[in-house]
């Protein structure tokens, strides 16, 4: 049971600068999501208005072929346009994270009933307002499931950032790869799955709580 | 293109996974993910299958040293090619600090036989240490030649190393720091691969350089003196198990055969022929052995 | 007044949805607009609201061009219902109802009053339902929540997509009871689609029916039941509601045409050996121009018999009750039941009293065999 306590010493000597990895990692995570929901929900929504299906099937295939470049080569492929650390990571993740966000608001906009979509438009909610109060409270499980896929997968790849110098928790599993250290491996590769459990479930909960607060609308309303 | 390169993934770790679990009168080789590496493994291959009638699978790309170790240790791989610098990765007690070059491979050659079971053969004859490393331009500017140079500069420097040395413990970053009495103005760790275009590029202004990674002629940097012998020193040497070799006798002599043969120039070249001319590691091996008339 | 002027729609891939279509929607009226699909009924229903913009033509409600009406404004003054309902899933009953008053921007207390009101009105208890969600309610209740979400701002205009067709057989008659009901208290233009017949004949003021962009016959369910323009209408009702409104409805169908005439002047012996030949009670009175004059029973002819100077003019009797031509013979039937009466006389107008036939027991019976004819064929 020794390595217990010399597992609490290392802990107590090393706990800043994990503190700082995990920052960065959290840093860098979801700086890529919320990049990747900013671009791709809008996105999502244009695609949904838009009559041409070759822009949709487009941007879909670009999405696509975003997601099977390999993770590492993809980092790699950044190197040269946006050099190393955090920026090609952060961008390199933000491209992976697009297509399920996209694919998820497109799917929850178009599984809209267009029934509910004619009767909103037939009875004078205008573009805006059948976006607002329709579609998008309608689509909103869809697009937070996507959001919950891929901010816990984002978390997991972040770890690879640490081979383009973006730091992270990956710089606790590659180097205690490196030199042999268990704890290092062990330390990084929990708190990530740690973060990624933790992350879903706090979007799980504002997720309960935003339908809750659309159906408490009604009340405080009435 | 994607699909072909998928279907090559796939099939290379099907290939890992089929060697993993193979045993018989096949040897296993491990390599790490950088060329002399994957040459030594290449050259060792070529000089088994050409001498005796075993065959041989090479597992490339293992992600660093330590767990080359641990599957020579269990069997997974049979030989590989380690520094002898690896003895301050904590893989057994007792280690002494030293920088003797006959020291350090006497106590890797005693610790593994004794904690692991490997015959740590003699050194190759080259030695690939850690080499801190500047563009030629910026040597010049600020006058630098060997370490102790950065001293006054070194705050201002941004400093690229590989994923390990920041935590390594005798060689790695809080020991030079206490060694050379400076530390650099930020750290940024990355694969090591990258770390020769990140200076050329700017992107940092010093790395920690493989001293026989061809990129360095490449790119035209510098690499600074050790002054104070700060580095342990890392000499390539092939390891294989004892009991491989006790069930394969004959290895010992094919594995001996280059023992002090591959001098740093030598190494440098054939990773330049892979790195830099894009050559298959497997040809340079081949090609290297057939100058020294060693294939029969 | 809605009103559609020279209407032509011609969409992108060439398809020539309306070509010129001429319309008035009468205020206060439920008009049904028909066809089978693909006529273009929609798509004329949909101008009204500018779901769907004309290509050529013009839409005026009262006496206004709604092209230049922002369509958005313009929709929030006509109720609108569809056919999968179209309820907001996420939103609760309330809310629901709520929408357009809230989009015109109603004071709160106002809206909650319009609601409970109108849930009050479809017979759906206020506190019960405004806080549930539309997955809550059966489709007869989700579609009663569409028909008063359409009445929420009180437009005078609704329009129904073929509002009932969705639902079960049994909610749809209901539906349709509610809305003629409705309909009574509110008087609003209701511009119904439907491709469903019996639906039209039951709810319609109006029936328009179309057929590949076009105006076929237009008219009340009576005048397109009787004078169907043409084969497609004839096809398009069926052949066995056209049988049924050829023989219910009209006595000229049912009548006995020759039944026992005789003029004023013959005597009274005269009559009762004619009676005697054919067997009937009464003798129907009429002059050489074939004008009604009145009836002579046997017993009145009886009690003079011994004045031989006495004519049928002198005992016969005046017809209280006589009926037109095309009158329906429910409306005979009525007459005969409520005032016990044996037969009832048909003339060509109340005006010339020219007498055309009489309507007795005997040919309801008749009818009855042929409306029914495998009961009828088991008694002979």
């Amino acid at each position: 049971m020794g390595w217990i306590s010399d597992y609490i010493l290392f802990l107590q000597e090393r706990y800043t600068d994990i503190l700082i990895l995990l920052g960065e990692h959290l840093y860098i995570a979801l700086f890529s999501v919320i990049l990747g929901c900013l671009f791709a929900i809008p996105l999502g929504i244009l695609l949904t208005k838009l009559k041409r299906g070759v822009v949709t099937s487009a941007a879909f295939t670009v999405a696509n072929i975003f997601q099977t470049i390999p993770t590492i080569a993809l980092l790699a492929i950044m190197i040269p346009f946006l050099g190393i650390g955090m920026k090609p990571a952060i961008f390199a993740l933000f491209l992976y994270s697009l297509l399920p966000l996209l694919r998820n608001t497109y799917s929850g906009i178009k599984s809209v009933d267009p029934g509910v979509i004619e009767s909103a438009k037939g009875m004078g909610l205008n573009a805006g307002q059948r976006l607002l109060q329709i579609e998008l409270p309608l689509a909103f499980p869809y697009i937070m499931s996507g959001l919950r896929l891929t901010t816990v997968y984002i978390i997991s790849w972040t770890t690879l950032a640490a081979l383009i110098g973006a730091g992270g928790l990956g710089d606790l599993i590659l180097s205690g790869i490196g030199i042999n250290n268990k704890f290092l491996i062990y330390t990084g590769a929990v708190l990530a799955i740690g973060l990624a459990l933790l992350t879903d479930f706090v979007l799980g909960r504002v997720e309960k709580k935003l339908s809750h607060v659309s159906q408490a609308h009604s009340e405080t309303q009435a | 293109m994607l699909k072909r390169l998928l279907l090559l993934a796939v099939l290379s770790a099907l290939f890992a996974i089929a060697a993993a679990c193979g045993g018989g009168e096949t040897i296993e080789i491990g390599a790490q993910t950088y060329t002399e590496t994957k040459i030594m493994a290449y050259i060792n291959q070529a000089l088994i299958e050409d001498r005796t009638d075993y065959s041989v699978n090479v597992t490339p790309d293992i992600a660093a040293s330590p767990p080359v170790i641990d599957a020579l240790s269990t069997g997974e791989l049979d030989i590989g090619l380690l520094y002898t610098g690896e003895i301050f990765n904590n893989h057994f007690p007792g280690v002494e600090d030293t920088h003797d070059p006959e020291e350090v491979l006497r106590q890797a050659q005693e610790g593994f036989n004794e904690h692991y079971d490997f015959n740590w053969f003699d050194p190759l004859g080259w030695e690939n240490t850690y080499a801190m490393t500047v563009r030629k331009d910026v040597a010049e500017e600020l006058g630098l030649e060997k370490i102790s140079d950065l001293k006054d500069v070194a705050e201002n420097m941004r400093l690229g190393v590989d994923t390990t040395w920041l935590e390594r413990e005798i060689d790695g970053y809080p020991a030079f720091i206490e060694h050379y009495g400076f530390s650099f103005g930020e750290e940024y760790s990355m694969d090591i691969n990258l770390v020769y275009e990140a200076v050329a590029n700017e992107e940092v202004d010093i790395v920690l350089a493989y001293s026989t990674d061809p990129r360095i002629l490449e790119f035209d940097l510098q690499m600074l003196e050790d002054d104070q012998q700060f580095f342990p020193p890392y000499d390539a040497c092939i390891v294989a198990r004892n009991e491989t070799l006790e069930q394969y006798p004959e290895l010992e002599d094919i594995l001996t055969l280059l023992t002090g043969e591959i001098d740093e120039e030598t190494i440098t070249r054939l990773n330049y022929e892979v790195d830099i001319e894009q050559r298959n590691p497997q040809d340079v091996a081949r090609e290297f052995l057939q100058e020294k008339g060693l294939l029969e | 007044m809605i009103r559609l002027e020279h209407i032509h729609k011609v969409y992108e891939d060439g398809f020539r949805a309306l070509e010129d279509i001429n319309l008035e929607f009468t205020e206060g009226q439920i008009n049904v607009l028909i066809g089978p699909s693909g006529c273009g009924k929609t798509t004329t229903m949909k101008l009204i609201n500018r779901l769907i913009n004309p290509t050529k033509g013009k839409v005026y409600i009262n006496g206004e061009d709604i092209s230049k009406i922002n369509p958005v404004s313009l929709r929030r003054r006509i109720g609108y219902v569809i056919q999968h309902v179209g309820l907001f899933p996420h939103m609760t009953i309330f809310n629901n109802v709520a929408v357009v008053p809230k989009l015109l921007k109603w004071e709160p207390r106002r809206i909650e009053r319009r609601v409970n009101e109108l849930l009050d009105l479809v017979g759906l208890d206020p506190e019960t339902y405004r806080d549930r969600y539309p997955s809550e309610l059966s489709g007869g209740q989700q579609q009663r929540i569409g028909v008063i979400r359409a009445l929420a701002a009180e437009p005078s205009i609704i329009l129904m997509d073929e509002p009932f067709s969705a639902l079960d057989p049994i909610s749809r008659e209901q539906l349709q009871d509610e809305l003629i009901s409705l309909q009574e208290n509110i008087q609003k233009t209701i511009v119904f689609v439907t491709h469903d017949m019996d639906e039209a004949l039951k709810i319609a003021d109006r029936i328009i029916l179309m057929k590949a962009g076009k105006v076929i016959q237009e008219g009340s369910p009576e005048k397109i039941l009787r004078h169907p323009a043409n084969d497609f209408v004839k096809d398009f009702i069926g052949k066995k509601r056209l049988k049924q409104s050829e023989k219910v409805p009209a006595v000229d169908e049912v009548m006995i045409e020759n039944p026992v005439t005789a003029y004023p002047t013959r005597g009274l012996a005269q009559s009762i050996s004619l009676m005697e030949r054919r067997r009937v009670d009464s003798l129907i009175v009429v002059d050489k121009q074939k004008k009604l004059k009145g009836y002579a029973p046997i017993f009145n002819i009886l009690e003079k018999y011994t004045e031989e100077e006495q004519t049928l003019a002198d005992v016969m009797k005046p017809f209280e009750h006589v009926v037109e031509q095309g009158t329906p013979v429910t409306v005979a039937l009525d007459l005969m039941s409520t005032h016990q009466l044996p037969y009832v006389p048909v003339v060509r107008s109340q005006q010339d009293h020219t007498f055309v036939g009489v309507v007795t027991r005997g040919s309801m019976v008749r009818l009855m065999a042929d409306v029914y004819p495998g009961q009828g064929n088991e008694g002979v």
